[in-house]
């Protein structure tokens, strides 16, 4: 399921600044407060798994159109893995323990380089336990 | 990116997939929301060329053969 969100920033050229104004939401989205500055609410987007699938700006401000495919494991557990992106990592998961070199980490999955030259996609919600 | 959006990109690639009791191996067909497809091509532990589907929310992980 997708999650969406719409913003709206309003130019306020007198202070430099570009602050969310308008701010709507599909339920378990993060909370976007208005008056935050544009850019700071797109940084907590982005990190959190949406991508920007529409961008417009116009005279008096910017619009934003932001989704997010599938909503993101544990932030925990993906900041494990980006932590040791480069390194070897063995991982328990309900389907066994598999280990490798951590190349790729997504909103649900890491990508796991054996070495045997196999790549490992492994869903984040199925690891029980990682080590490195 | 998302385990569909990347597993998109090794479609006709040999792949094995692991559930918590079994695992299929076989070439990747398809991706598509929360599913995938495989024909199997292990011949001891499934029917020859028979199409699998399989349902992410179910997979442990995939791993894509070198070969």
């Amino acid at each position: 399921m997708a999650d969406i969100v719409l913003l709206r920033c309003s130019n306020n050229f007198a202070r430099n600044t570009c602050p969310v104004t308008l701010a709507t939401s599909s339920p378990g989205t993060p909370v976007i407060p208005l008056g935050s500055e544009m850019a700071a609410a797109l940084k907590l987007l982005l990190d959190n798994g949406f991508t920007i699938r529409s961008s417009e700006g116009d005279n008096l401000g910017f619009s934003y159109t932001l989704v997010r495919e599938s909503a993101p494991a544990q932030p925990g557990l993906i900041e494990y893995f980006e932590q040791r992106i480069g390194q070897t990592v063995t991982v328990e998961t309900n389907g066994g323990t598999v280990s490798g070199v951590v190349i790729l980490v997504g909103t649900d999955v890491v990508q796991l380089h054996e070495p045997t030259g196999d790549l490992l996609l492994v869903l984040l919600d199925q690891v029980n336990a990682a080590y490195s | 990116m998302n385990f569909e959006q990347l597993l998109q990109g090794y479609i006709g690639r040999t792949v094995e997939a692991f559930l918590m009791n079994n695992y299929y191996t076989g070439e990747l067909l398809s991706v598509s929301n929360g599913r995938f497809t495989l024909l199997v091509t292990d011949p001891s532990y499934q029917t020859p060329t028979e199409i699998v589907t399989l349902f992410t929310g179910q997979i442990a992980f995939v791993r894509i053969l070198m070969v």
